[in-house]
């Protein structure tokens, strides 16, 4: 197959547009920036292999110099949510096949519909809902440090860590399948800051982290057999009336979860207590808050999640946090940022923008990559700075390789069949599973940018 | 600096000048001159002590600009060293420093020569000499990233280091494809050229060579006698318009190739840069013309002579060591200011003349009124303050270091005319000077240590002064 070039222009070089940049590059795409600041510029033509253009977005002549018009995606993340719309306009009229907006104002962001439509954007992105949502589902399975849902819901993976007495440690994972009778499968294990995908014979070792896969029901059974208690997070404090932080307590407000908001700013308090009904909103320092509550206020706390847009506050608020024994604790933090080392050795989750975004963009390209003739990639999920991935095909043409017994195929290394959704049920697949046309399904991996579900198959 | 990473770089280096060699050892394999040998055995050395070198474990870790310019600085000073062992075998040079001068004039582009009789070189030699003006014209570097798979290296600073000209810019997105389009480029126009020699009744030998040293703006001629032999007013013309060509900045051809001609004419670079060479010819043409024959015949003269030297090629058609004085003060002029960034050429560039010359005129806005704020503007756009400070750094470095080679040269005890030409000559990568190393003379004139410092002037002045400069920087070192 000959690999396309998929051609991109990104505006905006902030945070969100370089991680974009820098992750299609290193996909294969041929990456363009624009940017007005000149040191943004600088920055990342000397960082990355991109070509960039310094001047306004929305500029038809920037545009044309840029070669906006041949553009496949035209992705515009810069921090007005008019000039991004006003750019993919622009582009679109131009001639840029898929464009993308970044729209954040929550006011706008209902209107992605009409955007789409009326005004040809292929898709409308807002990262602080974004990642809203990913810290919900973490709040709804809080055993896990990271949590996806593929198949409209069927399938379930999550991330954790194993600690000092949980069952399955010392086990090897033919024997967690066999004997434990867990119906999930252990896709991939990081120890010692490597990933691998492991075989049957492999043991499971305390400290290592864990990617499952099962269906959502399988996978808190399982946990009950590993010996960890599940708790139902119905009380969370969040620090900072960010726009994540207004997101996150409308979602929680309306899963019924009791959310108490802090924030320094009083206009800003003021001005999510008036949006959100049925959220506390307290005007304070969320560390001085929390200083102040009582034993049993914080007892009572399932979760804290630091919101603010200060990353080295909200690591150190969360320590705080961690330290008084608050069952969960979420922060916001960018990806890239050297806070991660210190977090390494907590229990504290983080959640990072960029990143939420980038993933649904590179997932998105890839599967314009992958678009003709082959399965097409319906979502992509990428772990641990991209190390390992998530990647959902849904099979819809006749290859090779189905009705075929999965040990026969012979998947290769570095990959494994996380799950089989088939008329709407999930299979964990086993050697004896068969794929099967208008399956769907979900491969893990180690080895970057497949394209194809046949390419990882050496029987076939 | 990451001496591993470092070390793999120069491994793949060492098997990309391999390769390079392997052209030249086919001609020395045609003409049979015997020297196939010297080119197998050099092959052999380098491909091997290449490929030892490029099994080196590198981190993953970015390079930055300070790897970058290293990388650059140590992959000319090892490519010469290598490229110049087949010379040395033949025996017609003097010593190995001599050879290693001959190569590194070679690759810089710059076409001095300490040969008076090249023709008595074997075939295979000759060709590799003029070869090098071929590849080190574009960049060796460049190449590399054409040929060889680059994973994980960020190239953008080899390229900046390399690439001449104040701003270095990509013409597509990836770096890879830029090389491949620029040499691309490169290849058809030099091939264009190969065959209008070849009908103007040059030998296939001599149009090979004389087109690698067009290309590269270097100047290597193939015998004693040079153009001038051939006495043909067809190739002085078609190598005269070529020579400007290739002192052009590359991204011009490329817009002119997606079509954008209107954009390509526009740049203020190739605008002041014709217009320097119009009014050079003009006036070299009437202060020569009342010792010719003819006006056309001085037009002609002025003509070759002019884009030989701006271009920083270093061909010559006449003694121009003869002419008035004024002509050659002003050849002197036009071996300064050099060709276009982003071009095969030497020199300051014209683009940082322009810059100076604009700051100087704000200067005197500024003085007569003080409260004035100026901006300098290229291309209808103002240019921002670090490539400005850049290039005014650039400029002051350039003559206190044109001064100190020349002071260091003086200490082999020829006139200040030869001394000061000569160094122009190597650090603009021209090629002759004026005096003693006249079109027609050479460079043997210089005792062995004194061609050693002026092939140093050559590699500092292809890759623009700081690379070369940044070897012995202490933080370099340090790991």
């Amino acid at each position: 197959m000959k690999k396309k070039n998929v051609k991109i222009c990104v505006v905006g070089g902030g945070k969100i547009g370089s991680e974009i940049a820098a992750q299609l590059t290193d996909n294969g795409c041929e990456v363009t920036v624009i940017d007005t600041n000149l040191d943004l510029i600088n920055k990342i033509s000397n960082a990355m292999d991109v070509i960039c253009y310094q001047g306004n977005g929305a500029s038809l002549t920037i545009l044309q110099d840029a070669g906006a018009a041949e553009a496949d995606i035209f992705i515009a993340v810069t921090g007005s949510d008019e000039l991004n719309i006003l750019s993919c306009l622009t582009a679109h009229s131009l001639g840029a096949k898929n464009t993308i907006a970044r729209v954040r104002n929550a006011e706008y962001a209902v209107q992605s519909e009409f955007y789409m439509e009326k005004f040809g954007l292929a898709m409308t992105i807002n990262p602080d809902f974004t990642a809203a949502r990913e810290i919900e589902r973490l709040l709804h399975f809080p055993q896990a440090t990271k949590i996806e849902l593929f198949g409209k819901g069927r399938c379930e993976l999550a991330e954790m860590k194993i600690e000092h007495g949980n069952a399955i440690i010392g086990k090897t994972l033919f024997e967690i399948n066999q004997k434990m009778k867990m119906n999930i499968l252990i896709c991939a294990i990081v120890r010692d800051k490597n990933i691998f995908i492991p075989n049957g014979d492999d043991i499971v070792k305390e400290g290592d982290v864990l990617y499952i896969t099962g269906s959502p029901k399988a996978i808190n059974e399982s946990l009950e057999k590993m010996n960890i208690k599940v708790r139902r997070i119905s009380s969370v404090l969040i620090a900072g009336a960010s726009r994540i932080g207004f997101y996150l307590s409308k979602m929680l407000e309306k899963d019924g979860v009791n959310v108490t908001v802090v924030e320094k700013v009083h206009s800003k308090a003021a001005e999510l207590a008036g949006n959100v009904p049925g959220v506390s909103v307290m005007c304070s320092d969320a560390m001085e808050y929390f200083e102040s509550m009582s034993e049993a206020d914080i007892k009572n706390t399932d979760a804290f999640v630091t919101l603010t847009n200060n990353d080295e506050y909200n690591l150190i608020a969360g320590m705080l946090a961690e330290k008084r024994n608050v069952y969960k604790v979420v922060t916001k933090m960018n990806s890239h940022s050297a806070l991660k080392e210190l977090q390494m050795n907590t229990k504290i989750c983080s959640v990072s923008k960029e990143s939420a975004v980038t993933d649904i963009i590179i997932g998105y390209s890839r599967s314009l990559l992958a678009a003709e003739n082959f399965d097409a990639i319906s979502s992509l999920y990428r772990l641990m700075d991209g190390k390992l991935e998530f990647v959902e095909f849904k099979v819809t043409s006749d290859e090779a390789y189905l009705g075929k017994l999965i040990k026969e195929l012979q998947v290769k290394k570095g990959y494994i069949i996380a799950s089989i959704i088939r008329n709407r049920r999930l299979i964990v697949p086993r050697g004896d599973d068969v794929i099967e046309k208008g399956d769907s399904v979900l491969v893990c991996t180690v080895n970057k940018s497949i394209l194809r579900l046949q390419d990882i198959f050496a029987g076939v | 600096m990451n001496r591993r990473r470092v070390l793999k770089i120069l491994g793949k280096i060492l098997m990309t000048e391999a390769m390079l060699m392997v052209p030249s050892l086919i001609v020395s394999l045609i003409y049979g001159d015997g020297d196939a040998m010297y080119f197998v055995g050099t092959i052999a050395f380098a491909a091997i002590a290449g490929f030892i070198l490029s099994c080196v474990k590198a981190p993953e870790r970015k390079m930055g600009s300070r790897d970058g310019y290293c990388i650059v600085a140590l992959a000319w000073i090892i490519i010469c060293i290598i490229g110049a062992v087949p010379l040395f075998l033949t025996g017609q040079f003097r010593s190995y420093w001599s050879a290693l001068f001959e190569i590194v004039s070679g690759f810089t582009t710059t076409g001095a020569s300490v040969l008076s009789n090249p023709e008595y070189l074997p075939h295979g030699v000759l060709f590799w000499r003029s070869f090098t003006h071929w590849v080190g014209g574009m960049g060796v570097l460049v190449f590399v990233l054409m040929i060889m798979p680059m994973e994980n290296e960020n190239s953008m600073h080899l390229i900046r280091a390399e690439v001449p000209g104040p701003v270095a810019g990509k013409l597509v997105p990836r770096m890879k494809k830029t090389s491949i389009i620029l040499y691309g480029i490169y290849t058809a126009m030099t091939a264009i050229l190969i065959v209008l020699l070849l009908f103007g009744g040059m030998n296939v030998f001599d149009a090979f060579a004389t087109a690698f040293g067009t290309a590269g703006t270097g100047g290597f001629a193939t015998s004693s006698v040079g153009i001038a032999g051939y006495d043909s007013a067809y190739i002085e013309i078609v190598l005269g318009i070529f020579m400007l060509l290739f002192g052009v900045n590359f991204n011009a051809y490329y817009l002119i190739l997606i079509k954008r001609f209107t954009d390509a004419l526009k740049i203020e670079e190739i605008q002041w840069y014709f217009g320097i060479v119009g009014v050079s010819v003009i006036a070299i043409a009437i202060n020569i013309c009342h010792s010719l024959s003819a006006v056309s015949v001085s037009l002609r003269q002025a003509f070759f002579q002019v884009s030989s030297i701006i271009t920083t090629t270093g061909f010559a058609t006449v003694d121009f060591d003869k002419w008035p004085e004024f002509s050659r003060h002003l050849l002197v002029l036009l071996m300064i200011i050099g060709a276009c960034s982003g071009s095969t050429g030497g020199g300051i560039k014209v683009s940082r003349v322009i810059v100076m010359v604009k700051s100087f005129f704000n200067e005197i806005r500024h003085i007569i009124n003080p409260s004035s704020v100026t901006a300098v503007r290229t291309n209808g756009k103002p240019m921002d303050k670090e490539t400005l400070i850049a290039v005014r750094v650039y400029v002051a470095s350039y003559f206190i270091l044109i001064c100190l080679f020349t002071l260091v040269i003086s200490l082999n005890g020829l006139d200040f005319t030869t001394n000061l030409t000569a160094v122009l000559s190597c650090f603009n990568n021209i090629g002759p000077g004026l005096n003693l190393v006249g079109p027609m003379s050479n460079f043997s004139c210089y005792a062995d240590w004194a061609q050693v410092i002026l092939s140093v002037a050559m590699l500092t002045g292809r890759l623009e002064i700081f690379p070369m400069f940044m070897l012995f920087s202490k933080s370099v070192h340090r790991r």
